[in-house]
């Protein structure tokens, strides 16, 4: 892993961050095994470096768009576990009142332009935030998360066209893992990388080791830096794998047991704790941050079990901002 | 050749009929009008006559059977010939054409299809308001529909006529006068089976109707409170009577009778019948054994026999079976009148408005009270004044008293 | 009062709200040099700069979801689809973004947005520049949908638009951008929502937007010859729907006609009739009638194309039938 030097309260806060994501997705796991969750919960297990490691670089004021596969974006963009957790369990606590659900997690005030269950989506809402910082002259830089599969969209061409020719200040992070629902990348894609793609665009392109937090974390950072000095838009890519289907309930029998073993070896998690280990930190501050997150989604999922769901009036509202029951009722 | 006995179609509504008791048996020789079974419809008992002498051979539909129109019920031939059955309902072109020489032709100018008067919603709603029978005015709008301006100008010509001189009454007492503006409209089978159902009651029950008011505070405000908390349904004062109804005849069984000739049969079963009104008559689903059913069980019961008889769509057992029938003119400010009973019934309870008059209280106060007229009319032959005058009284503390029907 | 053009009276209603508003942008094709094909945003581009004139590479999709992106972060996009058929390739970030974005995050987000298209056949520009699909728009929740016919109306609601937190849809005749009304002085705005009785009378009601409202109308004069008397009501706005304005007229005349241009099935004068069945049924003394184009692909030839949407002598027929007219 990277040798340069970072203080220890960032690697420590990296740590808690992927442990949280982690802690927050096993949990849905669970519940939605005992039936206590409903909908499509598509977890990231295995690509919290990819989250982590690029909200690590961006500031607070920056923005982020993310995807059906957003909890980990949330969470490491300073989304709260117990108004996550409510929302996802339909409560009127939840982010959004429970009217979104597992993939429409959003909160402006934490730069969460929101999750989207429409793939690519999020990309051409990025490049509008990335615009308004533009027209504004303020130096917000925002960051679209997207999968493998988004980049064979037509959103991902259009939005990173006009980013380069109006060096728009946004990163767009793919995170590249092998699959989208069942398809193999490379049976729909004829290169290797999707960075490659930048080259088209004449912007800077890289791929990366997607569960290598500290990887991650410097190419974003270098992006970052570069679209915030008004250089333009950058592609960074996360190769990186997950570990669990495609949603919750999906055995991902399409992909080969061999090879998710192999990437269970990887698990980024695991390699950063070693990594922590090897600069000399004590395995008892790790294992009390764990039992820490530990305790942060028990109270999260306690906080959910025992919210009210909102009341069954709450449908008609906030469909439009003026004159909503107007426009609902007919 | 052997004559097959089909179900006839009594009524515009009726669709099936429910076979009785068999008059002949098997074997017994008939002639040509002799009654051979009795049977029921959704509105009427009747039975099937043979239509040929001859000797009835087969019968094909037991006691408790529910046939359709035109289907096999008996057949009649000679004591010896060779009888095949079958039991295939006619093709419908047999059907349509009896009823076409029977109906639809002398009614085509007012009932151009189905028997239903085209009009539109708003010449209905303006009719219904003045108390215009669709039934006599021409339409002139698109395919003879009746508008707006048809029933205005109807309207108009009735005032002219009626401020027309009328002849001197002495001259002649019988004479109908007939002009050529009037219509003449043969009688649906609906209405000439209510006429005759209604003759008979009139001409055979002795009918003694009495009436009580009633203070219904206490019945509103449990309607409300129950209306507040359930949303399903919203229990109308007609339903909240059904329940109140079936409790008193399950303490005064005499009053829930039906009488047959020279015996009256105490009836085990509650079912209650509840007048409802439609364009072309009188209709009276039952809700059955509403004394064991809850006020919001019986309220969607109602409203959805209530709807279906609308639609036409009500099924032959939901007509039949009766043991008691409520009448409610409320809604069209009736006080009091004095219904008719549903034969073989023995009672009927007709329910006028609810209106706010001064009372006196227990303190010698005048105060207000929302108060209702009861007016129950029964069979003589059956019950005396006294009894009668007993289910009145006690569903009248129901309703002052809602909570007395626990007791 | 002056006259001016309802292309005119748009440019006037951006330029104002550009001026009064530094959030509000547009963005679309061709809106720089050429000043859009009609001259909508001509001079903007040196006015206001490229930071408020966005002119986009062809790509509705990548640019409508832009907007959508802008206005969550408090921006003011106006967008211009050069012809609404171009919605096609643009449904996603109106249909499933801009649209569903304030409900979807329990009214966190308001997407202060407007999508102006032209639309309308009569030009000859055959299948693909030439429909009205408001229908597809009022059938998602989320969106407003205004369709105007003058060049007052077009001014005071795109003011209006403009200034709306909510997504809306505004839909612009084609046919109608030459044509010139008057246009009150100093701020003019019409609240969304908001109907108009272009003619009163008390036979029949006819119900319509956009370029049929001046069908209608000629379609009111012939008929008067006749001695019925025709009540026409312009919608102005679609998504909130005036039902005030409509339950009033009905339940005065009796009788309705409801005009669309764009093809009948599923078409939203089918909403209006159902919705005027449901409610106002015992006001009615004829069915509610629809005159709407035919149910085919929108034809290149004039005499085809003519006979593809509906014209004043449809109007005509449908009113007769409705009051059941004869010689």
């Amino acid at each position: 892993m990277s040798k340069k030097e970072y203080s220890k309260e960032m690697l420590l806060h990296m740590y808690e961050d992927m442990l949280r994501i982690r802690k927050f997705e096993t949990k849905l796991t669970e519940c939605f095994m005992k039936g206590m969750l409903a909908g499509n919960i598509h977890t990231c297990i295995g690509q919290e470096a990819a989250a982590v490691g690029a909200s690590k670089a961006l500031e607070k004021r920056d923005f982020i768009a993310s995807t059906h596969r957003g909890h980990g974006h949330c969470i490491a963009k300073g989304a709260k576990t117990d108004k996550m957790m409510a929302e996802l369990f339909g409560k009127v606590t939840g982010y959004c009142r429970g009217k979104g659900g597992s993939m429409h997690v959003a909160d402006i005030s934490l730069g969460i332009l929101g999750a989207n269950g429409i793939v690519g989506a999020g990309i051409p809402i990025a490049t509008g935030s990335g615009l308004t910082s533009k027209i504004r002259n303020t130096d917000e830089v925002t960051l679209a998360f997207f999968g493998d599969s988004a980049s064979n969209h037509g959103t991902f061409h259009e939005s990173i066209n006009m980013a380069a020719a109006w060096k728009l200040p946004v990163v767009y992070l793919c995170e590249n893992n092998g699959y989208g629902v069942s398809v193999d990348i490379n049976t729909v894609t004829n290169t290797d990388n999707i960075a490659v793609r930048a080259k088209a665009y004449d912007i800077p392109g890289k791929t990366v080791d997607g569960n290598d937090v500290l990887a991650v974390y410097e190419a974003v950072k270098e992006a970052v830096e570069y679209a915030r000095e008004g250089n333009g838009p950058s592609i960074v890519e996360c190769k990186t794998y997950r570990m669990r289907g495609h949603y919750e309930g999906d055995p991902a029998e399409y992909r080969s047991k061999e090879v998710t073993e192999e990437w269970k070896k990887k698990d980024p998690i695991d390699r950063f704790r070693t990594h922590l280990l090897t600069l000399g930190m004590e395995a008892e501050e790790l294992d009390a941050i764990e039992e820490a997150m530990d305790k942060e989604i028990e109270a999260a999922t306690e906080f959910a079990t025992e919210s009210p769901y909102p009341d069954a009036s709450e449908v008609t509202l906030d469909v439009y901002a003026s004159d909503n029951e107007r426009s609902v009722i007919r | 050749m052997a004559t097959e006995i089909r179900m006839p179609q009594l009524g515009l509504t009726m669709t099936e009929g429910v076979i009785g008791a068999w008059l002949k048996q098997e074997g017994d020789t008939v002639k040509k009008g002799d009654p051979i079974v009795q049977i029921t419809t959704d509105k009427l008992n009747s039975e099937i006559e043979s239509e040929v002498d001859g000797v009835l051979r087969v019968i094909c539909a037991q006691e408790g059977e529910e046939i359709p129109v035109q289907g096999l019920v008996a057949i009649v031939g000679t004591a010896d010939e060779e009888i095949t059955i079958d039991t295939d309902t006619p093709k419908e072109e047999a059907t349509s054409n009896v009823e076409e020489k029977e109906e639809i032709i002398p009614q085509i100018q007012e009932k151009p299809k189905g028997g239903r008067i085209k009009a539109s919603p708003l010449a209905k709603k303006i009719a219904s308001k003045k108390g215009i029978d669709l039934a006599k005015i021409t339409g002139t709008g698109h395919g003879g529909r009746i508008v707006q301006k048809d029933v205005l100008a109807y309207e108009e010509n009735v005032v002219e006529s009626q401020t027309q001189e009328i002849p001197e009454a002495s001259e002649a007492p019988a004479y109908i006068p007939k002009e050529d503006a009037d219509i003449i409209k043969p009688l649906t089978n609906m209405r000439k089976v209510i006429g005759k159902r209604m003759t008979e009651s009139k001409h055979n029950a002795p009918h003694v109707t009495i009436t009580t008011e009633v203070n219904v505070d206490k019945t509103i405000a449990l309607r409300s409170k129950l209306n507040e908390k359930n949303t399903e349904v919203r229990l109308s004062y007609t339903d909240i009577l059904v329940k109140m109804i079936a409790t008193a005849l399950r303490n005064i069984p005499m009053m829930n009778t039906s009488i047959e000739e020279d015996h009256i049969i105490i009836h085990d079963k509650i079912n209650i019948g509840v007048a409802v009104a439609l364009e072309e008559g009188l209709i009276v689903p039952v809700v059955k054994d509403a004394d064991r059913k809850g006020f919001k069980a019986i309220s969607k019961e109602v409203k959805d026999l209530a709807a279906r008889a609308k639609e036409n769509n009500l099924l032959g057992d939901e007509l039949t079976g009766g043991t008691f029938t409520i009448s409610n003119l409320g809604n069209y400010d009736v006080d009091a009148f004095t219904p008719i009973i549903n034969l073989p019934e023995s009672a009927i309870l007709g329910v006028g408005r609810i209106v706010k008059k001064p009372i006196v209280n227990e303190n010698d106060e005048i105060v207000p009270a929302s108060m209702m007229t009861l007016s129950l009319s029964f069979d003589h032959r059956i019950a005396d004044g006294a009894l009668a005058a007993e289910l009145l009284k006690m569903i009248k503390g129901y309703l002052e008293d809602p909570d007395q029907m626990y007791l | 009062m002056r006259t001016l053009s309802t292309s005119k009276a748009i440019r006037e209603a951006l330029h104002e709200e550009m001026q009064r508003d530094e959030n509000v942008i547009v963005v679309g094709e061709d809106l720089g040099k050429m000043g859009n094909p009609f001259g909508i945003t001509l001079g903007f581009l040196d006015e206001f700069g490229p930071n408020r004139v966005i002119e986009t590479p062809i790509c509705e999709s990548g640019f409508t979801g832009m907007a959508v992106g802008a206005a969550m972060r408090g921006v003011r996009p106006v967008v211009e689809l050069m012809y609404v058929d171009f919605i096609g390739v643009a449904m996603d970030p109106v249909m499933n973004q801009a649209a569903k974005m304030r409900y979807m995050t329990g009214g966190q987000v308001n997407i202060p947005m407007v999508v102006r298209a032209p639309m309308g056949a009569g030009r000859r520009n055959a299948g693909q520049h030439s429909q009205c699909l408001e229908t597809l728009f009022t059938n998602i929740p989320g969106l407003k949908v205004v369709a105007p016919s003058t060049a007052a109306d077009a001014k005071g609601l795109l003011k209006a638009s403009i200034r709306d937190e909510d997504p809306v849809i505004f839909l612009e005749h084609k046919l109608l951008y030459a044509a010139k009304g008057e246009i009150p002085e100093g701020e003019h705005i019409i609240p969304i929502g908001e109907a108009d009785v272009k003619r009163e009378g008390k036979d029949v009601t006819i119900i319509t937007w956009s370029r049929q409202v001046f069908f209608a109308l000629e379609a009111a004069k012939e008929l008067e010859k006749d001695g019925i008397d025709v009540e026409v009501i312009d919608l102005r706005s679609l998504v909130p729907l005036d039902w005030e304005t409509i339950k009033k007229s009905v339940s005065k005349t009796h009788n309705v006609v409801v005009v669309q241009e764009g093809n009948k099935r599923s078409g939203f004068a089918g909403e209006i009739s159902s919705q005027i069945m449901e409610e106002l049924f015992d006001e009615l003394d004829s069915p509610v009638e629809r005159v709407a184009g035919l149910n085919v692909v929108p034809p290149f030839s004039p005499p085809l194309e003519d006979a593809f949407f509906p014209n004043p002598n449809d109007i005509v027929k449908a009113v007769k039938k409705a009051v059941n007219f004869k010689l």
